[in-house]
Formats: C-alpha cells, structure tokens, sequence
C-alpha cells in the first residue's frame, strides 16, 4: 500500500490531538450522562493501526459465519472484518451503473480526492473526543457513492465482524453520498465474539443530496464482552428523507448516537429504534436533530425493553432554530421493565427558537400490565408465555417501523427469540390473514 | 361441581366475603344477584384466581380439587372460566393467536393433541357463526376498540371454545343495550348443557328474563341472604333489595 496522502495525514493528526486534548467523555457531559465510557478507559485506542501505516494482515473469515449473517432479500453484502473490507467474503453483486459500495480505504487509494470532498466534513471531531480517536485511527470502513437518479433496487447489507484476532480497539469509518433524488437502503450489522473484551468505535457520515432517499437499519448485536461505540451523522439536502432504525441487542454496553442536520427546506428525518437489555447490559441511545431549515420535520419513536439488572437510555435533543418555520417534530420514547433491579433513563428535549413550530415529546416507563396478564392466565395461558406474549406486543410499535422488506422479518425474529417469544411469533405468523383466505371466499358468480 | 363453604375473603385487609356459603352442581345455572359493594365481583375474582384477594378462611372445591390451592392458569386449565364484567384491550396481540393460545393450553392440559392453525381456524369460523359474532373481529387485536357489545360477545366466544365446566359470568350486561344483551343471552343459552354449571352475577333482574336461572342466590354483605328459585329474582326486583336487608337483621 503506498504511503497516505498528506491531507489525510494532517487530518489523522488532528483527530489525534483533539482525542488526547479531549480525553474520554466524561457523564458530566449532557450527551452522555447515562453512558460512562469506563470500559474504555486503559483500552489502548490506538493500537489497532498505527496512523498512516501498513495494513495488518487480514484475518481469513469462515464463510459459513458470513453466510449465517446474510439477511434475506439483500441484493448485495459488504463485509468487514476486524475493520477492514473483506472482499472475498463480500458479494456486490450487480449494482446500477456508476454505484460504488466497497471499502473506504481502496476509494481513498484511487479516488482520493472524491473521498476527501466529504471525508470528515458532516461529522467533525471537534469536541467529540471519539469521533476523533476515530479519525486518527480509522483503517478502513465503508464507501458508498450513489450517482444522482440512480436507486439502489434492494437493501445491501453491511456486515463488521469482529474475531479473536482484532485488536483492543477498530475504527470503521463509514462514508455514504448520495446523489440528487438517489435511493438506498443500508442494514448495517455488527457482531463478534462472546467470550473477550472488545471495542468497536464507528463513525458513519451520510450525505444526503436533495430529494435523496436512505432507509439506515443498524443492527448492534456485539459480543457480549463488547463496548460500542457508533455515531452516525447525516446532513440533509432539500427534501431529502433519512429514515433509521436502530436496533440494540448485544455487547456490554453499547450505544449508538445519531445526529441528523435537516439544513435544507423540505428534508426529514425518522429515527426510530428498539432496545432489549438484559443481565448486566448497557444499551444508550443518543439523538441530536436539528432543525435549521423552515418546512423541516422529524419523527422519533425508541422503545426499550430492560430485564435484570440492566440499563437502557434514551436521550434525545430536538433543535429548532431561529428561523426554521413550520417545522414538526415529535419525540417518543416508551420503556417496559421486566425486573425491579432494570433501569430506564428517558430524556427528550425540545429546544426552540422560532414560535410558528409543531413539537411534540413523550416518555413512559412502566411494567407489564396487571390486568393484561391476569386476563391472558385466566385464559389457561401459563405465566412465562402471557409474559413472553405481551413483552412482544408492546415491541410491536417499534418492530412495525422496520418496514416490509424481507430483512425485517428475520429481524423481528432476532428480537423475539431474545425476548424468549419466539413461538409467539410463530403461531401469529400461521395464523395471519393471508392463510387465512377461505372465510372471506366468495364463490365466483354465486347469487 | 363447585362447593363454597364458609368464605371470608379480605381485600387490603378489609373483610369483603364473610361466610359465604354456596353450592351450585352441574347442569345448573345459578344466579348470584345483590346491590353494589354486597361481594358479588370479589366472589367472581376469587374463583377465577385474581391476585389481591386473601382468603382468611372456608374452602372452595371443583370438581372435588381444592380450588384455592391452584394458580389462575391451573383454574382455567380445570375448567374455570370468567367472563369478564370488563374485558380487557391487549393491543399488538391478534384475537385468533389469543384464542389459539388458549385453546391449546386447555387441550394440553386434557391430553388433548394441540389444533394446528387450519384446524384451529375452522373451529374458530364455527363458533363465531354459532355465537354470531363478526368474523372480522378474529383478526383485530384482543378487545382493542371493540364496542361494549362486541367485547361481550368475545368473551362468550372464548368461553364457547375453552368449554369449560364452570362458567363464571360478572355482569355480563354492564353497558349492554337491549339488542346486544339478548345476542349475549343467546350464546349463553347455547352453551348450557348437563355437564356446565354457571354462575351468573348480576346487580340486575333484567338478565334473567333472557338468561332463565334455575337457582337464585342474594348475595348481601358478604355472604348469601336467601335463596330461591327464579321467581326470586322477580321478587327482588318488584321489593328491592332493603326489603331482605330487614329481613336478615331480624334473623
């Protein structure tokens, strides 16, 4: 690999001196007051790559690990291993003319300047201590660039697996432009081993031209050692729509941030998000929207579903500048506890500077309903599956924001096995309205 | 079928049932009629398992069980069923999954091979048609935005295809017009037979003209006052219930 650019060197410089100048985000800090990064404290950041330095070897991934991973109905599957493309285990299989999805690192080799256009501009380092460990240390991650009016016909998965052989810590960098009126659907997963102590500290920057269109599902379903760290960033052209979902089921803690800059008249933005944790989990989620333009409008709606002795968060700020007229936004986070020793942090805010908004917020944190499941038991439902049921009913909200996409099933099911209602979900599915054809048959012509 | 001897029941430490005495074999549907705050939901509530009711003492035997030493689930699975004076709204779970669940587990728990979804669905179509009820509602979620009629109606359905023994009814025509209440009547007249007992509660006589009893029990300040055959419930109506309030705190 020949020796980086010297800007990206200057950049990676910088990163690293606003991480050292920084240090670990403290909870003292608003952002993240439920999300102490203790675990990450002794973990030796930057010693997964040397900054500007020659690649480590690539770990060789077990096919049958990455075909376990592929979700149904993907066009297409860039995998990561160990924070760098593994382009033997993806398949990019036929994409639209003039699409590029593959790994950060070779599009900076051979097309730098087109990277450098958007590199490090929609997520700065500035004041994000891990945003800049980021930028120091990233290895590689992944670029996708769709032309202007050019959709993307199915969803292309995204997987980062981490092994035994990665380092204390990878740095995904992930860059996304798209084009005017371009569309795309990206599932983002992110998995690795149980049994030893790991950090993954992604950065993912969406570029969003006018009138473009991305659906963004993030599945974290780390190892259960992990900490993991993701900050997604978007800035948003004129009616562009970013839609996200993110889901949180594994590592030891875990949080995923989202930050999304509706700076143009028309654009918006529905994040959305579904959290299960359980033992001593740590799941945080962390939204910024802020709307800069008039015409602007925002849904968010995160459900969590906290067990044992686990924690689960949801901060969200809502801005509304001066200026941004008829903006709507709405703000929603419910919380289920399944055990007395789980815990729920929910705090959304709306900070508005112009009067002629719509603006919305809401919070609960409750258990499961009394009445509910006495109705269920005297029904000869036994205890474990009345619970399992109406633990699934009340992800229902959230699960239906997945859309209709073949990957979402699978997805749905991820999250019933681990609320253990797996069969729930079974029997509803046998039992739903397309098996269903004969009561509302008519016979052809009969009087 | 069901035996109640000597019932005291507290709630928050509050005495609510005290001394109830009743009998009630298969085959017969007794009415259990008497004035707010006399017992009448507590009495529903403590057969069919309710947490936050203390029995202090007496016993209850089903079908020669002791019913107070089983869970709700256990109950329901013998045979017990409520029909609930306030069905409850389980929104994001289907009426027919519900139901399916149910179904199954009573027939697990008779060893009884579990009905597979066409199976299930076939029944579910008859009994609905039996208990006229909108085949639509089976795929709506449990009771949600149901009208007062339609989540009577749902409960009679259910109890049409748990075919229990006991069947419990708590005013089953609270918020009930006219038309609804003898469409609810109906599907409690069909489900009668030899081998049911019901006991239908009540605050009011009007039931009784469609839901004919053979036994009419008054139940007043915890424990049954006087009982009759259905003439008695004609009589009530007619004298009201102080009449038997004087009576008793004469006796």
């Amino acid at each position: 690999m020949t020796s980086e650019q010297p800007w990206l060197g200057a950049l990676r410089a910088r990163g690293r001196a606003r991480f050292e100048a920084l240090g670990l985000p403290s909870t003292k800090a608003e952002a993240w007051r439920y999300f102490p990064t203790r675990s990450l404290r002794g973990v030796d950041l930057g010693a997964g790559r040397p900054a500007g330095g020659a690649p480590d070897r690539l770990e060789a991934i077990d096919p049958a690990r990455v075909a376990a991973a592929r979700l149904p109905g993907t066009v297409a599957c860039a995998v990561f291993v160990d924070g760098r493309f593994a382009a033997a285990a993806s398949d990019l299989g036929e994409l639209p003319a003039g699409v590029t999805i593959g790994s950060l690192a070779a599009a900076l080799a051979n097309d730098p300047e087109r990277v450098r256009a958007h590199l490090g501009s929609v997520a700065p380092s500035e004041g994000a201590a891990l945003v800049a460990a980021n930028e120091s240390w990233f290895a590689d991650g992944l670029w996708v660039d769709v032309p202007a009016n050019t959709a993307v016909a199915g969803p292309v998965q995204v997987l980062f697996l981490t092994t035994d052989a990665a380092g204390p810590a990878t740095h995904p960098r992930n860059v996304v432009v798209m084009g005017r009126s371009a569309e795309l659907t990206l599932v983002l997963g992110w998995s690795g081993p149980a049994g030893r102590a790991y950090a993954t500290n992604a950065v993912t920057e969406l570029v969003l031209g006018d009138n473009a269109t991305l659906r963004l599902t993030n599945v974290e379903d780390e190892g259960a050692g992990a900490t993991h760290v993701h900050h997604v960033q978007a800035r948003q052209g004129r009616d562009s729509t970013l839609r996200t979902f993110a889901l949180s089921l594994g590592g030891e803690s875990a949080r995923t941030s989202i930050r999304a800059e509706l700076g143009a008249s028309g654009a918006s933005c529905h994040l959305d998000g579904l959290y299960l944790a359980a033992g001593a989990q740590r799941l945080d989620h962390y939204t910024e929207v802020d709307h800069q333009a008039p015409h602007t409008a925002s849904n968010q709606y995160y459900a969590g579903v906290i067990d044992d002795k686990a924690v689960g968060s949801y901060l969200g700020v809502v801005f509304i500048r001066e200026g941004a007229a008829k903006t709507d936004a709405s703000q929603l986070n419910k919380n289920l506890l399944l055990a007395p020793g789980a815990t729920a942090n929910s705090k959304p805010q709306l900070e508005i500077d112009h009067d002629d908004v719509k603006a919305s917020h809401g919070t609960t944190v409750g258990q499961l309903d009394d009445k509910a499941l006495f109705y269920l038991l005297s029904r000869a439902i036994g205890p474990e599956e009345a619970r399992g049921i109406l633990t699934l009913a009340f992800a229902q909200d959230a699960l239906s924001r997945l859309g209709d996409d073949a990957y979402a099933a699978t997805l749905v099911h991820r999250v019933a096995a681990k609320l253990r209602a797996e069969a729930v979900l079974d029997a509803e599915a046998e039992l739903a309205p397309g098996d269903d054809d004969d009561d509302d048959a008519t016979p052809e012509g009969a009087e | 079928m069901l035996s109640i001897s000597d019932l005291h029941v507290s709630v928050a430490g509050k005495p609510i049932l005290k001394g109830l005495t009743l009998e009630v074999a298969a085959g017969e549907v007794a009415a259990i009629m008497g004035p707010n705050g006399s017992g009448k939901s507590t009495l529903a509530h403590v057969l069919s398992g309710k947490p936050g009711y203390e029995v202090t003492s007496g016993s209850v035997t089903f079908k020669g069980k002791d019913l107070l030493g089983l869970e709700a689930h256990e109950r329901a699975r013998e045979g017990v069923f409520l029909a609930f004076q306030y069905p409850v709204e389980i929104p994001g779970v289907s009426n027919a999954y519900f139901l399916r669940a149910a179904v199954n587990a009573v027939r697990a728990h008779r060893e009884l091979p579990e009905l597979d979804a066409v199976q299930f669905l076939r029944r579910m179509r008859e009994e609905m048609k039996r208990v006229k009820m909108d085949a639509q509602l089976a795929k709506r979620e449990v009771n949600s935005g149901f009208s007062g009629g339609e989540k009577k109606r749902n409960e009679i359905l259910q109890m049409a295809m748990l075919d229990p023994s006991l069947a419990i009814l708590d005013e089953t025509d609270s918020g009930l017009d006219i038309d609804a209440l003898k469409a609810v009547s109906d599907g409690v007249n069909l489900l009668r037979g030899p081998d049911r007992a019901m006991v239908v509660i009540t605050h009011y006589q009007r039931l009784l003209s469609y839901i004919v009893p053979d036994q009419v029990h008054v139940l007043l300040d915890g424990r049954i006052a006087m009982s009759g055959g259905k003439e008695l419930a004609l009589e009530l109506e007619e004298k009201g219930y102080d009449w038997l309030r004087g009576d008793a705190a004469a006796a």
